[in-house]
């Protein structure tokens, strides 16, 4: 331990600008992670997710989009989410809400928050864009209803008819926002 | 280390070098005891931060089980090669490397000016423009050192001060401190011609009022002028030829150099230009006649090209058996030759070989000088080595004749196999039909003593069986006779 601390003051040569420099390379380094997972997702080409900057000057705000998977009652139904990458990501999850009304057990069909572990207590720096997308299009198919947000939803899934009206019922097709 | 998100990599980078939190080749790795996972230090200690965990398996962790990766991962990290931090710089480097790069050597680095008191901050590039008011200078009158910029007011006060010369005692203004040194009459001075050997020292005052009109090399002054001109020429002269020799030594010693790798790459193909280059086709053909390739024609080439001996010093006569020996081999060949054949298909293989040197002598004959084409017929059964031609080319023919060679090696093999193997076959059906017929008479044997013991008075119950031997040896002889035709 003694020689990381050494090793963690800073050196005298870069003295000269002493209190800009931490933010500005912790913010550089949190952007460049963001672009190399943007680069990740694009050459990858999962099938069924996407996410993309909201805008060209705001690395920090996303918009994903999640397909139901095949064989589940969201077949076919695509998923606007929105999500918020916080300054000291990687090492705090970002904030991941649905933008389009779900239905499901583990999410509030008003606020579209999300009860999922990874984005809580289970997060680790390691995860990515990728893994929550991937993780939320299994969440879809495979609730958690142990801890239902939404006990409605959790009190029908397993009557998948009734559930799949119910899901009808509040689903709002995706609209292009940027058109 | 500048922070690492700020390195561009030049080559695409093994994925297991990629720290999992930064997606960045690992900067300072760190590995965990516990778990043995590698992290960038600065990601690892900012996971740490948040929680107690490795990010990848959720094992318990604190910063005491971290230590510094193998050095293995280090020096493969270090050795990625990076774009300089300065985007205008186009310096690309080890990553190890760019740290002193920005510190030494980066001309796009802002640096402060060395001078005391100077707060200038400017590109280490443009440094030297840099004309720093604060650098110091000497004064010429007084000898103290002052700032660049206070250095005229500095004359304008110390020219106007008065000073008195060490040697005359002579009271002046500094700024006349120059002029008198050339003038005073008690400074030491050297007789002007010094450079031709006078050793007078003495004042000034002396050296014009006493030494000049007396001084012996003075008075050879005009002869002096003329014999230092004519020096200086040959000097001139001397030092042109100097460089001449010089430049052509080392022109001479590459050559050798040259020379020496030459002989040694073409091994006995280099001879010297005085040893037999006179008439290299006739002592190759006497000396580099090839006892490995069998022909028929052999014995005639013998009585066409008349006998020589091998030249004297020749570096090649150790190379290839001596006369004698060829001959020797040739005789073996012929008699083995005039044997009648055991079998017609040993004959192919052997004339297909001739066929293979025949064709090779051809290729080989078009290199040729005109004065080897007048007996192409004969010299074409042996394959010539030919000095006249390249050493590449003799090289390609060789191997071209290497391979025939042993293509035919191969086929004649080969058509020995099924010789023997037939021959085999043939014997072996001798030997059945042989033994039949054996068979076949110990029955009649049988049979005949069976009539002997009959005669003597007793009915024999093996008479059928007697029979039935008899036929399959007709068989026998049927079988081995269709099988014989077939294999011709
Ligand atoms: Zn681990
Ligand atoms: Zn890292
Ligand atoms: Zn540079
Ligand atoms: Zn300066
Ligand atoms: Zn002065
Ligand atoms: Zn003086
Ligand atoms: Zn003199």
């Amino acid at each position: 331990m003694e020689q990381l601390t050494t090793s963690l003051t800073p050196r005298p040569a870069t003295n000269k600008a002493p209190v800009a420099g931490s933010s500005q390379q912790s913010s550089g380094s949190v952007a460049k992670r963001l672009g190399n997972e943007l680069m990740t997702l694009m050459m990858s080409a999962s099938p069924g997710i996407s996410a993309f900057p909201k805008n060209d000057g705001n690395l920090f705000e996303w918009v994903g989009t999640i397909e139901g998977a095949p064989g589940t009652v969201y077949a076919g139904l695509s998923f606007k989410i929105a999500i918020s990458f916080p300054p000291n990501y990687p090492y705090v999850p970002p904030a991941i809400k649905f933008e389009t009304p779900c239905f499901h057990p583990n999410v509030d069909i008003n606020s579209g928050g999300i009860c999922l572990d990874i984005l809580q207590d289970k997060w680790s720096a390691v995860y990515s864009v990728q893994t929550i997308l991937l993780s939320l299009q299994s969440l879809l198919g495979e609730p958690n209803n142990a801890s239902p947000l939404n006990t409605d939803a959790a009190a029908i899934w397993n009557n998948q008819e009734a559930f799949k009206i119910h899901l009808l019922r509040h689903y709002r097709p995706l609209k292009d926002e940027s058109a | 280390m500048p922070s690492m998100a700020n390195f561009n990599y030049v080559d695409g980078v093994n994925p297991n070098l990629l720290c999992c939190i930064c997606r960045m080749p690992f900067n300072d790795p760190f590995t965990t005891q516990t778990c043995g996972h590698t992290f960038c230090r600065d990601c690892i200690l900012q996971s740490l931060d948040h929680v107690y965990q490795c990010p990848i398996d959720r094992q318990a962790l604190t910063a005491d089980d971290l230590k510094p990766a193998d050095s293995i991962i280090r020096s493969l990290v270090d050795e990625l090669v990076v774009e300089c931090t300065n985007q205008t710089c186009s310096h690309i480097c080890q990553r190890q490397l760019l740290e002193q790069h920005l510190q030494s050597s980066c001309p796009y680095v802002e640096v402060p000016c060395p001078s005391r008191g100077c707060d200038q901050i400017m590109l280490r590039g443009e440094a030297v423009n840099h004309r720093c008011e604060y650098s110091l200078v000497t004064c010429d009158a007084c000898d103290t050192e002052v700032e660049a910029a206070q250095l005229e007011d500095h004359r304008i006060q110390c020219y106007q001060q008065l000073t008195t010369c060490d040697l005359c005692g002579l009271q002046f203004q500094r700024s006349a401190k120059s002029s008198h040194q050339n003038s005073c009459p008690e400074s030491p001075m050297q007789c002007p011609q010094q450079v031709n050997g006078c050793s007078w020292k003495g004042k000034r005052v002396a050296l014009h009022s006493e030494h000049i009109s007396s001084c012996p090399y003075q008075a050879l002054s005009g002869f002096f002028s003329i014999f230092h001109e004519r020096t200086q020429v040959l000097q001139d002269e001397n030092t042109v030829l100097k460089r001449r020799v010089e430049s052509l030594q080392t022109q001479i010693r590459t050559i050798e150099i040259q020379l020496q790798s030459a002989s040694l790459a073409l091994g006995p193909w280099f001879r010297n230009s005085n040893l037999g280059l006179s008439s290299p086709e006739t002592s190759i053909s006497d000396t580099l006649r090839s006892p490995d390739l069998p022909s028929h024609q052999r014995p005639r080439l013998q009585t066409v090209s008349s006998p020589r001996s091998v030249p004297e010093g020749d570096a090649f006569a150790a190379y290839f058996p001596p006369q004698e020996e060829i001959q020797s081999y040739e005789r073996q060949q012929l008699s083995a030759m005039e044997r009648p054949a055991p079998d017609r298909h040993l004959e192919h293989p052997v004339r297909s070989i001739h066929r293979n040197s025949w064709s090779l002598g051809q290729g080989w004959d078009a290199l040729h000088t005109p004065a080897s084409r007048t007996s192409k017929q004969v010299a074409s059964a042996v394959a010539p080595l030919d000095f006249s031609c390249t050493l590449e080319g003799t090289l390609e023919g060789l191997r071209e004749s290497i391979v025939a060679l042993s293509t035919s090696m191969e086929t004649l093999g080969r058509r020995n196999d099924i010789a023997l193997t037939n021959e085999t076959l043939r014997l072996n059906e001798e030997l059945m039909s042989l033994k039949a017929n054996i068979h076949g008479l110990r029955m009649q044997m049988h049979a005949m003593m069976m009539d002997n013991a009959q005669l003597t008075g007793r009915t024999d119950p093996l008479l059928f069986e007697n029979s039935f031997p008899t036929v399959s040896t007709h068989r026998y002889h049927y079988m081995s006779n269709t099988q014989s035709a077939t294999k011709l």
